[in-house]
Order: structure tokens, then sequence, then C-alpha cells
């Protein structure tokens, strides 16, 4: 690790984004737990129809992916572009890998003739669920790029602010899930 | 991983706790935002980042982890 003090990681820019982005999705955990205070037991009811080991799964999924991309980004400082690609591959593999239980989640959910309306902790949970996903989808968008960019024979220590943006936004996706999994599928 | 492991056990009724929701909920709450300060500062390297960054992701942590607690504290029904 080559880092020394007083480095942001990344674009400022970025970072404008990730803070704003920390300071909305703050706000909807603090509406979700008041409203959720208002009627607990519609709010227990509901949450016994999640199925938690989705939710526990894809924690593990996105835990492992920021995982692969913090050494995807040691590699890509070490000069090694071609193994930091194979690692954010990796990172995009276990993104791919949450999409794909979401839907099997929203499939089952949508089957038993649950939506987004049935009620207020359900409008919640596809809200939530649905803008986080959209990060995810955004942030593979991001590791795609970041692929491509490693694997260029032009990649250059100047690239770096590149790929530690790209990182930081990925791990805001993992950041946000860890706590929407305990708000929406564990709290009592 | 650990910890994700641990919340998924004291979310899934585990007997350790009983009825204790806010027991339950405040050690999940607890627990996601000791992991959360952990992602900020290791994986997106803002332990390196100006005293200004740091302040500001410190805070975000502390209020929103105090203001969810104090919310679910004032909404949920004794137990």
């Amino acid at each position: 690790m080559s880092q020394t003090k007083n480095h942001v990681p990344g674009e400022v820019g970025i970072w404008v984004f990730i803070l704003g982005d920390m300071l909305v999705f703050g706000l909807f955990f603090l509406v979700f737990v008041y409203y959720r205070g208002l009627d607990v037991e519609l709010y227990r009811q509901s949450q016994a129809a999640l199925n938690q080991h989705y939710g526990a799964f894809n924690t593990l999924l996105l835990l492992a992916s920021s995982w692969f991309v913090v050494m995807a980004v040691e590699n890509a400082r070490a000069a090694s572009g071609k193994q930091a690609a194979k690692l954010f591959s990796l990172a995009l593999l276990c993104g791919a890998g949450f999409g794909a239980v979401k839907f099997i989640e929203y499939s089952e959910k949508l089957a038993a003739g649950i939506t987004i309306t049935s009620n207020d902790f359900f409008m919640y949970y596809y809200i939530f669920t649905g803008l986080h996903l959209l990060h995810v989808v955004i942030g593979m968008g991001v590791l795609t790029f970041l692929i491509i960019k490693a694997r260029s024979p032009q990649f250059q220590a100047s690239d770096m602010v590149l790929v530690e943006s790209g990182a930081s936004f990925w791990h805001l996706v993992d950041l946000l899930w860890i706590i929407l999994f305990p708000l929406l599928y564990l709290m009592k | 991983m650990i910890a994700t492991a641990l919340s998924w056990w004291l979310g899934a009724d585990s007997p350790f706790f009983g009825e204790n929701s806010f027991a339950i909920t405040t050690g999940l709450m607890l627990i996601a935002f000791t992991k959360i300060r952990f992602v900020i500062r290791y994986f997106m390297e803002v332990r390196h980042a100006p005293v200004a960054l740091r302040l500001v992701c410190d805070v975000w942590v502390v209020v929103i982890c105090g203001a969810i607690l104090t919310l679910y504290g004032l909404g949920s029904p004794a137990g």
C-alpha cells in the first residue's frame, strides 16, 4: 500500500456524488424506521414474507466483490493491469450474482401477489432495493469500464484516479446494502 | 463475513436474546455500522484522506446510526 495521508481516493467529484448519495439513503433509512414505529405489527408481518437467506447471500456476494476490488486497485497500483482486470472481473461476477438473486426474489414476491402497492413496508422494500439495484447495475458498467482500462497496454499511473473513483463507487454499493439488509430483512 | 453471519443468526430468531427485540435490533445496527466504518476507512481508503472527508464520513456513521436507534426506540413497543 503506497498511500500517503491527505490523498482523496479518486476524483473529488465522485466523492461529492458518494456523500450526496449517502445523505439521501441516510434519510431513506430514517423515514423507514419512523414509519415502522407507527405500525410495528404490519412491518413485522410483512418482513416475515421476505427470504433472509437471499438477503444474507447477497450481503456476502457484495462483501466478496468489494474485497476483489480492493485487491484489483492494489494490483493496478503495482502496474499489474492484467491481474487487476481479472480481479475486477470477479467483482463483476459477484455483482451479476447479486442481480440474479434479486431477480429470483422479485419474481417470487410478484408470483405471491406481493407488489409495491401491497402495503407501506413493501412500498419501501421495492423502492429502496430497486434504487440500490440501479446502483449495482451502474456499478457493473463502471467495473466493465475498469476491466477494459486495466487490460489496455496503455494503462498508466495517471489512470489510477479513474480506477480509485470507480472502486469507491462500487464500495458505496456494498456500503448501502450493509444497512438495507438488517433494516429490511432482520430488524425486530 | 463473520459479522454478516452474526447478523444473520441474530435476525433469525436466535435463542440468545429471546424476544428482546430492542437488544437484537441494537446489536444488528451496531454490527452494520461497524462494518460500514471499516468499509469506508479501509476499502474506500478514507483513512488516508484529508481530515474533512474523514470527519464527514464519521459524522454520517454516528448520526445515522444514532438516529435509527433513537427512532426505533421511540416507535418500538416494550420488549
